[in-house]
């Protein structure tokens, strides 16, 4: 794979490229096929085609594709919650077959357990990893709280907050483990604008201060470039890496960018990737930055 | 008051006939009664019956002998409280059924969990299980005379047969029911079918468990009724089968009415105890 340069021009990879040994997580010829028996016939449906990328231990890379493209699925084979047909996802040198101690998921729709409190909820994988006294699992979620904003909601029950409070607390689950990769599966798909927008600049702060690779699927363009250091575009299905892209806007960012015209630029030179027929139209516009 | 949108002329043929927005809210809305309005008009509905009651059977239209009278009822229960029969009675009953309570939640809710965890086991018992829930249990109470004589043991077995089905059935549905979010949640957390079942099967089943026990209590009810009437005639079935049987009916209406009494505070209890356990849920 040729050395990104940050320059305005998106720099394509080539699908099919091996990815470069050393890497911190690398994703390598991945394909996965769901079998289907409709009456005697077997029906083969490609859901992953030849996936290869890799990133850095502090890279964070987000998965932008339109709904059905199997990147959720791309990301469930990383979180070792599915299985593949053939190619490899290596993590810090250990081939992945399943669930693991290194990575995190922040899911798309919050998770919680509603007889647990938020506090609680967050220390929940805390106390499944039977690593940690009762002292440092409640240190631990005190930070993880207090980095995501819920302080003074640690007793409050998930039906007692509010959607983006219940993503806060998702969040708060998955950073409290302190993994050296945590996977986000759009976890601010389901919100409102508002606090969409709140949460998406929160983040963009955590990552200032945070050590750690993070991999990001979402269906938002805006979203993908706004917090991403390299964006990887899939097409529908089958889906197939059709773009790596670097942003290079530095950070830290501030929501300003999202008004700057280079970020414009690149959004709709994404768009055009996604939706090459209804290109620059308004309605297209509308459709896929929301 | 408001006028509902049945008085709404027939005169189209539109199928669907325009209605203004204030016509559709009065269709939807509810009539909300206060707390206090609810429990006056109890109250007088209960003043009411029991009236009626009084007067039927003072006026001769109904005959006493058979339909008793609220008076007859209230002289009757004081008549068997000076003879010193209520009390022991409903000692006794509630002993019997609070000791084959204990031993039915005690039995129904581990295996049921075994049930509802274990798919195998689920399968093995699944159809013994639907035919004895479904069947009136009380039909083998000459059987369980046979195995267990006359005496309280067979009172006991009555009353379990009776209670462990629901419980048992509730238990197993609740703790095999886990949410896919969860097992998610559960596995990529490296959760082991021990945490699963610790964190997310068994707090996720304890609503559905608490209605078991709910509907348990109800059934054991009837059970314990139906021990007493048949072993040994005690307690308050037994003080109900006999007074029937010297045509006392006031005092058939008491004991009746007490057993309703219980079964009414038993299941406020195990609502509050619900509630307790249940905050988590709006």
């Amino acid at each position: 794979m040729p050395r990104h340069n940050a320059s305005m021009v998106a720099v394509a990879a080539v699908p099919g490229s091996v990815a470069p040994a050393g890497r911190f997580l690398s994703v390598t010829h991945l394909h996965k096929a769901y079998t289907r028996t409709r009456g005697k016939a077997k029906e083969e449906l490609k859901v992953l085609d030849d996936i290869t990328w890799s990133a850095d231990a502090r890279e964070f890379v987000t998965i932008l594709g339109p709904s059905g493209c199997g990147k959720s699925t791309l990301l469930n084979c990383i979180a070792g919650l599915t299985d593949y047909n053939s190619g490899s996802i290596v993590l810090d040198g250990n081939g992945i077959d399943g669930p693991g101690a290194d990575r995190a998921v922040v899911f798309q729709h919050a998770s919680l357990l509603p007889w647990r409190t938020v506090a609680r909820n967050v220390s929940y994988g805390l106390e499944l990893r039977r690593l940690y006294s009762k002292k440092e699992i409640a240190e631990r979620v005190e930070k993880a709280i207090s980095l995501v904003g819920l302080q003074g909601f640690e007793h409050h029950y998930p039906h007692e907050i509010s959607g983006g409070m219940q993503q806060r607390t998702n969040l708060a689950r998955a950073l409290a483990l302190e993994t050296k990769l945590v996977l986000m599966d759009e976890p601010f798909g389901a919100l409102d604008a508002l606090t969409k927008e709140t949460l998406q600049d929160e983040l963009s702060r955590m990552i200032d201060r945070y050590d750690r690779a993070t991999v990001f699927i979402t269906h938002d363009i805006r979203e993908a470039i706004y917090l991403g250091d390299k964006v990887l575009v899939m097409s529908a299905r089958p889906g197939r890496i059709i773009r790596e892209v670097v942003v290079p806007f530095p950070r830290p960012r501030s929501r300003d960018l999202t008004e700057s015209v280079e970020f414009e630029e690149l959004v709709s030179e994404l768009r055009m990737l996604l939706h090459p027929t209804s290109a620059g139209s308004a309605t297209a516009d509308a459709a896929m930055s929301r | 008051m408001t006028t509902t949108s049945t008085t709404t002329p027939q005169t189209t043929l539109r199928r669907w006939p325009r209605r203004s927005q204030a016509q559709q809210r009065s269709v939807v809305k509810e009539v909300q009664l206060s707390r206090t309005e609810r429990i006056v008009l109890g109250v007088a509905g209960l003043l009411l019956t029991m009236g009626l009651w009084q007067m039927l059977a003072s006026t001769g239209q109904i005959d006493q002998v058979i339909y008793s009278s609220p008076w007859d009822v209230a002289t009757s229960g004081k008549r068997l409280y000076e003879q010193g029969k209520l009390v022991p009675a409903f000692r006794s009953t509630g002993t019997l059924f609070l000791v084959s309570m204990a031993i039915s939640i005690g039995v129904a809710i581990p295996l049921g969990m075994i049930i509802g965890w274990y798919s195998r086991v689920d399968a093995l018992l699944d159809r013994f299980l639907s035919v004895f829930y479904a069947m009136p249990r009380i039909a083998l109470i000459p059987l369980i005379i046979a195995y267990a004589g006359l005496g309280s043991k067979s009172r006991i077995i009555i009353v379990c047969i009776s209670a462990i089905p629901p419980i048992l059935i509730n238990t197993a549905a609740g703790v095999s029911t886990i949410d896919r979010d969860h097992l998610r949640l559960a596995r990529c957390y490296l959760a082991t079918n021990v945490d699963l079942l610790r964190t997310v099967a068994l707090p996720g089943a304890i609503p559905t468990v608490i209605a078991g026990i709910r509907q348990g209590v109800l059934f054991g009810l009837l059970g314990v009724v139906a021990a007493e009437y048949f072993v040994g005639t005690t307690g308050i079935g037994g003080l109900i089968f006999l007074s029937g049987q010297t045509l006392h009916n006031g005092e058939v209406l008491v004991g009746a009415l007490s057993l309703g009494l219980a079964a009414i505070i038993l299941t406020a209890g195990l609502r509050a105890i619900e509630n307790r356990l249940d905050r988590w849920r709006t």
